[in-house]
């Protein structure tokens, strides 16, 4: 092969325009009327019920997802307090048991997953530079999934009928015979409704990521929390169907009778326990790989550098997923696997904790050396390096089998698991959530109460959390509703629950900052002179996102277009609803495509389902019904519209 | 680097196949449905491995006449659905209608005989873990042959009573290869359901 050859390899892709790398004078002004005729939202309820602006859901699911946080919080402070003294009779253990059910499903599958995928919803497109994702009505249908699927299981809590098997459930506790009535059917069900949803947005980010990024995003400029959200909807298309099957056999088991879960008909129990987690472990990671994403987009606008160690960054987001498939039995050491199988899931658990560690150093790489402005999401990012870590620790503690025997299903194992979850999600949550308050409201968080709430959640979470350490390693079982005045648990336990009335008062704070910062003055544009695009448009920003879509030509766009150095895209049709779709790898732009606006056929499908769902936990037959019902809204989703001057082209699912 | 200018002017307003979004979704879609199969057929033999006889004697294993059958209707269809494909990517409106309904029909006649399918198993749902697994797995494909079959209907509605673009074609191709999916599916799904029981 001739030198020459090499140089220029054959390329059986289409060539990009040729126009586009050339400098030429800029287009037309965009007209910003007609923009925002084309992509904003109607006003009224019609246009509220109809919205398939990402923005507006985006939004919708955090506000959804925070107030199912607080609901599970106040379940976790009634748990508090009928435990912090001993042989209390506050909460009868009929009525505790659906509680803490209710809290851990509420935080896993109402508050952790959905709050991560609204701020993915509504910051992916942003970060990428594009103007609404993939596809718009499946996102509209996708958090009408979610809200009525939560809906549903707290109407049944409210009605008596909350679930009481712990939130994963075991056969046969969770089975026909053991827990009859239909409280187990509406949490498998509240599944369905919650794993749908979780697929619709994981399937239209990737779809987003892949080919919606704005021009010369190539794969190594996508910025690290867009990384890890690729990341985490990867791994949400490969659990979630586990814990879909698995609640569908349960359902099916206690509504039709078969016998997947019954061993006296060739069932097994240990069936139930796999396909749970082998969800459930890949949930951990999908709550906080979002986490990670979020600490690499706050850790460098307040370092004022780049983040140290990029690829290595991305290998290790990619790593600890794939990683993530193969630690399901540290779940399992206690029923009885072999003792092969249970050696390779302590070294695959231990394993794990390279690609974390490699980003934490990373992370502390980027911070030595910088003088980092300490403003309050940088607080509570500090707080998760510290909260985190300990909860890593006694993850490895917990990933040996021998320990595990010994620490099963003990309150060491609840300090655990809230280090890791509160550690590595909401803390960064909150710092993301004061990071990109301005930009999602147009308005400021005062800065002191800032600092107050990230002060109040480390020192309540630290208060209430390490006692349970104390309290596993000697000995005290989970999920028991109260305990003896002679097992010497009482003073700890006291201990906890006032740190829970801490924790309390640190969400009490930023709630009372968020509304206070209606009176606050407005945000600016860029408040931290940050490196990614979603700084470079107005705060909020507009229904169009970008006047123009940027072109992106190194790792931190923000920063190129502060020094004023940043290519645009000139001559889109403002009339229409277009974005530009590029090339996976090298983000070349390919070809430009219309999205859909408005409709109303989201909801209306939403509604036809969850008559479905809901009416199969009473008979199978409603399953059908539900089912037939959906034709005329799928229909009307997918039928032309013919006024318009190319109908939408999205299918329905 | 300096500012680069892109203009839209240049760049075409129409997606070519396998470049459109909605083609990344629906592969994204059949990605989703393909582990939803693996996990059943994973828990298939995780129940058999549990399980001291498979199925039990009293039951024994599923006729394979009907199945069999069934499973060379849906192999044939694959040729409508290839005509379809191929229409909708010339652009041909009667060739892919024809081809729309042809295929449609094969499904038709396809779930027709599922019911017998059904029957082959020689025992109802709830009678082991067996007979669950094996419903549950035919009752899986079933919905996704019905969904198929939906959206084929939709399609070829609209191409017989709308005013059909570029982009209908397009559809009409990724219903094409949705059916490549729900029959290439099949061919493990109706070795595990009907082949595995005959082994000892």
């Amino acid at each position: 092969m001739s030198p020459r050859e090499r140089t220029q390899p054959a390329d059986p892709r289409p060539a990009p325009p040729e126009s586009p790398a050339s400098r030429r004078p800029a287009g037309p002004p965009p007209d910003l009327g007609a923009l925002e005729r084309s992509w904003g939202t109607p006003r009224g309820l019609w246009g509220s019920l109809a919205t398939v602006d990402h923005k507006r859901i985006g939004k919708r699911y955090i506000a959804t997802a925070l107030v199912f946080f607080a609901l599970g919080g106040i379940e976790a402070f009634l748990i508090r307090l009928q435990l912090s003294r001993p042989e209390s009779t506050l909460l009868n253990p009929d009525l505790y048991n659906q509680i803490f059910t209710m809290h851990g499903t509420t935080m896993m599958f109402l508050f952790a997953v959905p709050v991560m995928e609204g701020i993915g919803i509504y910051f992916v497109p942003l970060l990428v530079g594009t103007r609404n994702v993939a596809f718009p009505k499946l996102n509209a249908f996708g958090y009408w999934m979610y809200l009525f699927g939560g809906l549903f299981l707290y109407g049944g809590f409210a009605l008596n009928a909350g679930p009481d098997a712990g939130w994963f459930a075991y056969t046969p506790l969770s089975g026909p015979q053991y827990s009859p009535g239909h409280r187990l059917d509406i949490w498998s069900q509240m599944i369905t409704f919650t794993e749908l949803s979780a697929l619709i947005v994981a399937i239209e980010l990737i779809v987003t990521i892949f080919k919606q990024r704005a021009p010369g995003m190539s794969l190594q400029r996508i910025p690290l929390f867009v990384w890890a959200m690729l990341v985490t909807m990867c791994m949400i298309i490969l659990a979630m169907p586990a814990v879909m099957l698995g609640s569908g056999m349960l359902l099916l088991d206690r509504s039709t009778g078969t016998q997947f879960f019954n061993p006296s008909e060739d069932g097994d129990h240990l069936l139930w326990q796999h396909l749970f987690w082998f969800f459930g472990h890949p949930e951990v990671y999908i709550i906080f790989i979002p986490g990670l994403g979020m600490i690499s987009a706050v850790i460098p606008a307040f370092a004022r550098r780049k983040v140290f160690g990029y690829p290595a960054m991305v290998l290790s987001l990619i790593t600890t997923a794939f990683m993530g498939f193969g630690l399901w039995v540290h779940h399992m050491f206690a029923v009885g696997l072999p003792p092969l199988g249970n050696s390779f899931f302590t070294a695959a658990s231990m394993i794990i904790a390279l690609p974390t560690g490699v980003q934490i150093f990373c992370w502390i790489a980027t911070l030595w050396g910088s003088r980092p402005r300490f403003e309050p999401p940088f607080a509570f990012i500090v707080s998760f390096f510290v909260v985190f870590i300990l909860g890593g620790m006694t993850g490895l503690m917990l990933g040996s089998t021998s320990l595990d025997l010994q620490l099963h299903d003990t309150f060491f194992v609840v300090a655990h698991l809230h280090y890791v979850l509160i550690g590595g999600a909401v803390f960064p949550l909150f710092g993301a959530l004061h990071y990109w308050f301005p930009k999602m409201t147009g308005r400021t968080l005062d800065r002191a109460m800032g600092f107050w709430t990230a002060a109040l959640l480390f020192v309540g979470f630290n208060l209430t959390f390490f006692p349970m350490h104390l309290l596993g390693l000697r000995g005290m079982p989970r999920r028991v509703y109260t305990y003896l005045p002679g097992t010497g648990w009482g003073p700890l336990n006291a201990l906890a629950s006032v740190g829970a009335v801490i924790i309390a008062a640190s969400v009490l704070v930023f709630l009372a900052n968020a509304i206070g910062s209606r009176k606050r003055a407005a945000a600016a544009a860029d408040p931290w002179e940050a490196e990614t695009l979603e700084w470079t448009t107005a705060s909020p920003p507009p229904s169009y996102n970008y006047a123009r879509i940027p072109v992106v030509t190194s790792r931190t766009p923000g920063w190129d277009v502060a020094k004023g150095d940043v290519g645009e895209v000139v001559n889109m049709r403002d009339d229409l609803r277009e974005v530009l779709v590029c090339r996976p790898l090298d983000g070349e732009p390919e070809h430009r495509e219309q999205l859909p606006g408005p409709s109303l056929w989201p909801l209306a499908l939403a509604i036809t389902v969850t008559i479905s769902f809901i009416g199969s936990v009473f008979s199978p037959l409603w399953f059908v019904v539900g089912l037939i019902l959906c034709v005329p809204p799928i229909v009307g989703w997918y039928w032309p519209e013919g006024a318009r001057e190319r109908p939408g082209l999205e299918k329905a699912a | 680097m300096s500012a680069r200018v892109i203009d839209a002017a240049a760049i075409p307003d129409e997606p070519e196949d396998h470049h459109a979004l909605v083609w990344w979704g629906t592969v994204g879609m059949i990605v989703i449905e393909s582990t939803m199969f693996a996990l059943a057929i994973a828990s298939y033999f995780y129940l058999r491995m549990r399980a001291s006889e498979w199925p039990s004697m009293r039951i024994g294993p599923p006729d394979l006449t009907i199945p069999t059958w069934n499973l060379a209707i849906l192999l044939v269809s694959v040729a409508p659905a290839v005509w379809a494909d191929k229409a909708a990517h010339k652009n041909d409106l009667r060739g892919t209608r024809w081809a729309l309904a042809l295929t449609f029909l094969f499904g038709l006649v396809f779930l027709a005989l599922r019911v017998g399918e059904f029957h082959s198993l020689h025992s109802r749902w709830n009678s082991s873990a067996y007979a669950s697994i094996s419903w549950t797995i035919l009752g899986l494909h079933t919905a996704h042959v019905a969904a198929s079959l939906a959206e084929t209907a939709v399609i070829l509605a609209v191409f017989l009573l709308e005013r059909v673009d570029k982009r209908h074609f397009l559809d009409a191709r990724l219903d094409g290869v949705y059916w490549y999916f729900v029959v290439g599916a099949w061919i493990p799904l109706y070795a595990v359901v009907f082949l595995v029981p005959r082994l000892r």
